[in-house]
């Protein structure tokens, strides 16, 4: 009887051009206009310094701490007239006035001036703050000092004896985690064929002979080979058609889809049986929950990951693309496993979770009305 | 007794859908379930199926209380849904094959019982068209196919008829027919009485989830007062000449409107002869003449006071 199901339940699925356009097509069109368009971020350095002119009669201890308060900016000792030269001549971004108010001066107005803009004033302020204390309060330095050195950064580690960051690999891991999450589809539509209530063809197979529970196991099976197949096929396009190098943990990031698929189907197991709402109104739920997390986990745009990361951290959690996202982030970027298997540990939970609320609801026998 | 109901009573909230309901359909025969619609002949099929929980009552198939997990009475049940319920995108035999699978896990014996059911329908030459490219008939002959394909000893077919075509109807019910021959104990719910009329041998009238009638079509219309009624066109018939006919024997009301006249006699009583003697003696000029026997939706018209149409 499995084969039976399963056979036509594959036949079914794989024939279902609606999903399959989402499912396969799209992912693999949306990342060859990636790679097209994206293709030459990566030659670039993600975080380079910013060249900033430092006009200061001497370096003395305010210059030297100044310059060593930041990897971001780029300082250079010079008079103000070769400053303001190199400034017309664009080689620098702008240059700072040593004097007491720490004068910015700049030609244009830019992402990099803002950025030097800011931390020159966080600069001033906590000079400033430091100075106030040591002149009024000096007892209280020492936890001052404690204070400042454990500040929280939000930026991410990178870790340089592994791998350098490039930031095209950002979208191309939110890419194939939205894939797996387009299992969701799936899902939704083997929860749909089950359920007498949500469907004729469902009260149908409920009248078979056949124990229900039984039935959808069979069916899920179908949508998780079908899943597989279809990130194998993606992963394959990536790394073979675009060659895109997606570190070297292969076989990691093939077990991760495959963790990945099966949250995708049960997640769309779940909306399909959880939510009281049309089919209609499922499947844009579906679309919201993986191309809106793939888009907060920064398929669109790399920086979202991080603005996500530091304003509503709980997100980064809640999310089930980010959390796939991040493991394939985690494989590539870091030697230590130990991000990679929190996110995989939440996954498992969420996973644990959709199918608990997927089995009360699918289990049910009768049914109140049809 | 194949299939018994006991009592079943089923509430959505404040609406009851099945009034205390009962009945029993018989080894062989083919049992109609007839009422409008909302008058709860699929709610009852659904029970029977373990589809639907219910308030009340006690249903069992084969002897044996009927639930989801029934399996041996399942297997020897076939149901046509009221709505189309194939897959879209598996061809005319895949979809037969599937649901024949379902029920009979031998290969040989399966391809040998899909064949018959293509045969049976009428879908040879469709056999590898997907639905869609299918008519509202033959879609509705894939259905029933579907339904039918494993020759389960009960077949019940809810509506199998709604939207079909006339030719496609009369392929349908000569179908249920011959399938009634060949064994099968068929219940079959609709809400054209003519249909039920012509294939069923029992029939049990349901309005607003009540039993309000049940025997054969023979001793459903003994139970009514009404007998044949007459239609007559006559033109620029004077109130006078119209209450003339109402003199005449065994007639129990007249009516005219828009140029015919309808004559309801009692029951038992043929009146054509003395109506058309009626017109000759007074010299009226007369179009078409219909005779017709007391139908079922006079028999649901007289006992619930409107008509299986409303």
């Amino acid at each position: 009887m499995y084969g039976h199901i399963l056979k036509y339940r594959l036949m079914c699925l794989t024939k279902d051009k609606d999903n399959m356009f989402w499912i396969l097509i799209f992912p693999i069109v949306l990342s060859t206009l990636l790679y097209a368009a994206l293709s030459n971020i990566g030659n670039q350095e993600l975080f380079h310094q910013i060249p900033l002119g430092l006009v200061a009669e001497e370096k003395n201890e305010e210059v030297t701490r100044l310059m060593n308060a930041t990897d971001l900016v780029e300082f250079q000792m010079m008079d103000q007239t070769k400053a303001q030269a190199s400034l017309k001549n664009e080689e620098l971004i702008g240059y700072v006035l040593m004097d007491e108010k720490m004068k910015f001066v700049v030609q244009t107005k830019g992402m990099e001036q803002s950025i030097v803009r800011l931390f020159l004033n966080q600069y001033r302020q906590t000079v400033g703050t430091v100075e106030n204390i040591m002149k009024n309060h000096p007892e209280q330095m020492g936890s001052v000092v404690n204070r400042l050195e454990t500040r929280q950064v939000f930026t991410t580690p990178v870790s340089a004896a592994r791998a350098k960051l490039d930031p095209m690999l950002i979208f191309f891991f939110a890419l194939i985690a939205m894939t797996c999450m387009y299992g969701a589809y799936l899902g939704l539509r083997e929860a749909v064929d089950i359920q007498a209530n949500l469907s004729d063809l469902a009260a149908r197979i409920n009248i078979a002979p056949i124990h229900k529970m039984k039935t959808f196991f069979y069916s899920i099976s179908a949508a998780v080979i079908i899943q597989v197949l279809i990130i194998s096929v993606l992963l394959a396009y990536l790394q073979f058609v675009l060659k895109i190098n997606l570190g070297d943990r292969s076989v990691l990031i093939y077990l991760t889809s495959i963790l990945g698929s099966v949250l995708g189907i049960m997640a769309g197991a779940f909306i399909g049986t959880v939510l009281k709402t049309s089919e209609n109104m499922k499947n844009a739920i579906v679309t919201i929950f993986s191309l809106g997390g793939a888009y907060l986990a920064g398929l669109m745009n790399f920086s979202t990951k991080y603005t996500v990361a530091e304003n509503v951290p709980i997100l980064t959690v809640l999310n089930p693309v980010n959390l796939l996202a991040d493991a394939y982030y985690a494989l590539y970027m870091f030697d230590s496993l130990e991000r990679y298997w929190m996110n995989i540990m939440y996954m498992i939970g969420f996973i644990i979770l959709f199918f608990l609320g997927t089995y009360m609801n699918v289990r049910r026998r009768k049914y109140a009305s049809i | 007794m194949v299939i018994k109901v006991n009592n079943l009573v089923k509430r959505y909230g404040d609406l009851v859908a099945l009034d205390h309901l009962s009945f029993d359909v018989r080894e062989g025969e083919i049992f109609g379930l007839l009422g409008p619609n909302g008058s709860g002949k699929t709610t009852a099929i659904n029970c029977i199926l373990s589809l639907l929980s219910y308030d009340k009552g006690e249903i069992e198939v084969f002897g044996k209380p009927m639930t989801p997990e029934s399996y041996e009475a399942k297997r020897n049940i076939g149901v046509v849904m009221q709505n189309v319920a194939v897959f879209n995108e598996l061809t005319v035999r895949e979809n037969i094959d599937y649901f024949c699978g379902l029920y009979v896990p031998n290969k040989k014996e399966k391809k040998q019982l899909v064949d018959e059911a293509i045969a049976f329908v009428g879908l040879e030459k469709y056999e590898k068209f997907v639905p869609k490219k299918l008519s509202g008939g033959l879609l509705r002959r894939l259905n029933i196919a579907c339904g039918i394909a494993h020759k389960p000893k009960i077949i019940i077919l809810d509506e199998p008829t709604v939207a079909v075509d006339p030719q496609s109807r009369n392929k349908i019910l000569e179908g249920i027919k011959e399938l009634n021959k060949n064994g099968a104990t068929v219940i079959y719910t609709s809400h054209y009485m003519e249909e039920v009329e012509q294939i069923c041998s029992r029939i049990m009238i349901l309005d607003h989830g009540k039993s309000i009638a049940s025997g054969s079509k023979e001793s459903l219309k003994a139970m009514i007062d009404v007998g044949e009624k007459i239609s007559i066109e006559l033109y620029d018939l004077e109130d006078e000449q119209m209450r003339s006919f109402r003199k005449l024997p065994n007639v129990a009301s007249v009516s005219y409107e828009e140029n015919l006249l309808t004559i309801h006699s009692y029951k038992a009583a043929n009146n054509l002869e003395h109506v058309l003697e009626h017109i000759k003696t007074h010299n009226m000029a007369f179009g078409k003449i219909y005779s017709e026997k007391p139908t079922l939706n006079d028999v649901f018209l007289e006992l619930t006071g409107k008509e299986l149409r409303d």
